[in-house]
């Protein structure tokens, strides 16, 4: 058999890896960097996440509790930045390193070494952007879209930030090239780009998104540093530039950022829902279309976000119906993934638990994101804490769960061992609870007219908010599950299967459990191509 | 629904590595372009 052979040869002569801290600096391989990026996501997921808990706690009930008001916004604006850039984006480059090349028979990525330093720019990064808490002025206070002219007002820890955000940006980008130029050149021979799995789709499309924007944002920020440092004016009204500009600019970045972060996650729970399914996936074609849809759509709605800055009635109109229009390809998805799941022999394992609120809960982000679409509601809408639910929804059980479903999913492959079903379960449950606990009352709380980035607030307000904190405590806690599960699989238990899912489907799994140090140095012959292509 | 193309020829290790250079090379220059055309646009919004 093929992938017995591979396996031997694997074993015999190409399981040879680097030891020590060389291992890890110097990381050429996919697998070691994949590695690396999931750590350090999961420690900026923690770090972030003490923040978010931060301001939970002093919302518990009115009043000042614990923080003065420039810290707590300093609170929500470097929970934000970790979150986006530190936790969910180098968990999917983590992912994509990791799967990626196992998924279309490459041998590594096409820059391996240009991977490591897209990897090593990031500790850099984050640690600048934290650095800014011990200068004078404190760290950023002013929300992450840093609009000016309040990011301005910043002390000594502004251009650290804005440094960080560069660096961010730079490291995603560099990725971002790798993914494409790993996708478009390494696939085995016989992988045609309609036979690959979606998770590689919806990261194909997602890279060529980063390219477009990241450098948008890069642009946006070295402006803000001219009109700090070097006496420009393109933000500045005093000297003839426009503050909405920025807006506009982050914006037209910001947007397609959101799907940057959303995407990836598309294309795990379109490989999970068919393995517990135990079916193939409904409607592949259609995916990849709505995905590349979405993706195009991403670029044309980023005014959404600005409509009380005041606009013409026309870009109201177009803004508020290329957003609505956003639901199309997304409801084809759902459709979709409802689709396949219909007569399926369904089984409920902890990653399809976390794909399966993926879809609930997601869809309820998408609703809340269309009733802010209409322009006379968000009038009403803005900068509340329904905007807070609206996109926590998105990215939480949205992103969130879908990295968790990945890895979950993955882990038997990765360690070799199966994880523990039973505290995993727990993990979801728990988790579940929080965040439903956490996040829905905040609806409640936007409609009654609670903005957001307050530290204090009516007492009208007490009791969702003391719910919302409760939720936010479950389900900061139960994150602490997710590593336990992760760290015993690490260190031993059951050993898992070449194939632990009985209805997955792709070449991953006709690699030898746990994965090879170095896998597909030779390309998959067109059989085994054939098996892992089930759509 | 698309079938495995099992007659796609393998690509030559070195033609492979031209492309994969020559590919990273023009996406890095498209983002240096988006990067700097933003930057351009609005020094003209400025002056408008």
């Amino acid at each position: 058999m093929a992938n017995t052979t591979h396996a031997d040869h694997a074993h015999d002569h190409h399981d040879h890896k680097p030891h020590g801290l060389k291992r890890w600096l110097f990381a050429t391989n996919h697998k070691d960097i994949g590695t690396m990026y999931l750590v350090f996501a999961c420690l900026m997921f923690f770090l972030g996440g003490s923040m978010a808990l931060v301001i939970r706690a002093e919302l518990f009930q009115p009043g000042l509790q614990f923080v003065d008001p420039q810290f707590f916004n300093s609170m929500t604006t470097v929970h934000a930045l970790l979150m986006l850039f530190g936790a969910v984006m180098p968990a999917w480059t983590g992912l994509a390193n990791w799967m990626i090349p196992l998924q279309i028979g490459a041998p590594d990525m096409a820059l391996p070494r240009l991977n490591n330093f897209s990897f090593w720019i990031l500790p850099f990064a984050f640690m600048l952007l934290l650095l800014s808490f011990f200068v004078p002025g404190g760290g950023p206070a002013s929300g992450w879209t840093m609009y000016p002219p309040l990011v301005l007002q910043m002390g000594d820890g502004f251009p650290l930030m804005i440094f960080a955000v560069h660096l961010m940006g730079a490291s995603s980008i560099l990725g971002a090239i790798n993914v494409i130029v790993t996708v478009m050149n390494m696939r085995a021979p016989g992988m045609g780009l309609l036979n690959m799995p979606l998770f590689c789709w919806t990261w194909l499309i997602t890279a060529y998104l980063l390219i477009a924007v990241m450098p948008v944002l890069a642009g946006a920020v070295t402006m803000l540093l001219t009109d700090h440092f070097f006496g420009t004016s393109f933000f500045n009204a005093a000297g003839g530039g426009d503050p909405v500009m920025f807006q506009h600019i982050f914006w037209f970045f910001g947007h397609p950022e959101v799907y940057i972060l959303i995407l990836p996650a598309f294309g795990i729970v379109s490989e999970i829902i068919p393995t517990f399914a135990r079916k193939p996936l409904f409607g592949y074609e259609t995916m990849v279309y709505a995905s590349a849809s979405i993706a195009f759509l991403s670029f044309i709605v980023w005014a959404h976000h600005m409509f009380t800055v005041g606009m013409p009635l026309a870009g109201q109109l177009f803004f508020m119906l290329s957003t609505m229009l956003i639901a199309v390809p997304t409801g084809v998805k759902v459709f979709n993934w409802c689709a396949t799941m219909w007569k399926g022999s369904l089984t409920f394992e902890t990653p399809m638990l976390f794909s399966i609120a993926f879809l609930f809960l997601f869809t309820i982000g998408g609703f809340s994101g269309l009733m802010l679409a209409i322009v006379p509601a968000d009038f009403q809408y803005h900068d509340t804490y329904f905007v807070v639910a609206h996109f926590h929804y998105v990215l939480v059980p949205g992103a969130v769960f879908a990295i968790m479903a990945g890895v979950y999913y993955w882990l038997p492959k990765w360690t070799g061992h199966m994880y523990d079903e039973k505290l995993g379960k727990l993990h979801f449950w728990l988790s579940i609870i929080g965040v439903n606990l956490l996040f829905f009352p905040q609806h409640f709380l936007g409609l009654a007219g609670m903005p957001r980035r307050i530290p204090d607030y009516a007492t009208q307000f007490a009791d969702w908010n003391m719910v919302s904190s409760i939720g936010a405590f479950i389900f900061g806690f139960s994150q602490l599950l997710f590593v336990a599960v992760v760290w015993k699989a690490v260190r031993g238990g059951v050993t898992a299967p070449q194939r632990p899912w009985e209805g997955a489907h792709g070449l991953e799994w006709e690699l030898p459990t746990p994965v090879p140090y170095h896998s597909w140095d030779q390309p998959p012959p067109p059989s085994v191509i054939a098996q892992g292509v089930t759509h | 629904m698309a079938e495995p193309n099992a007659t796609q020829p393998p690509m030559d290790a070195r033609e492979r590595a031209r492309r994969v250079r020559r590919g990273a090379i023009a996406l890095g220059l498209v983002a240096f372009a988006f990067y700097v055309a933003f930057i351009l646009l609005s020094v003209s919004g400025v002056r408008g």
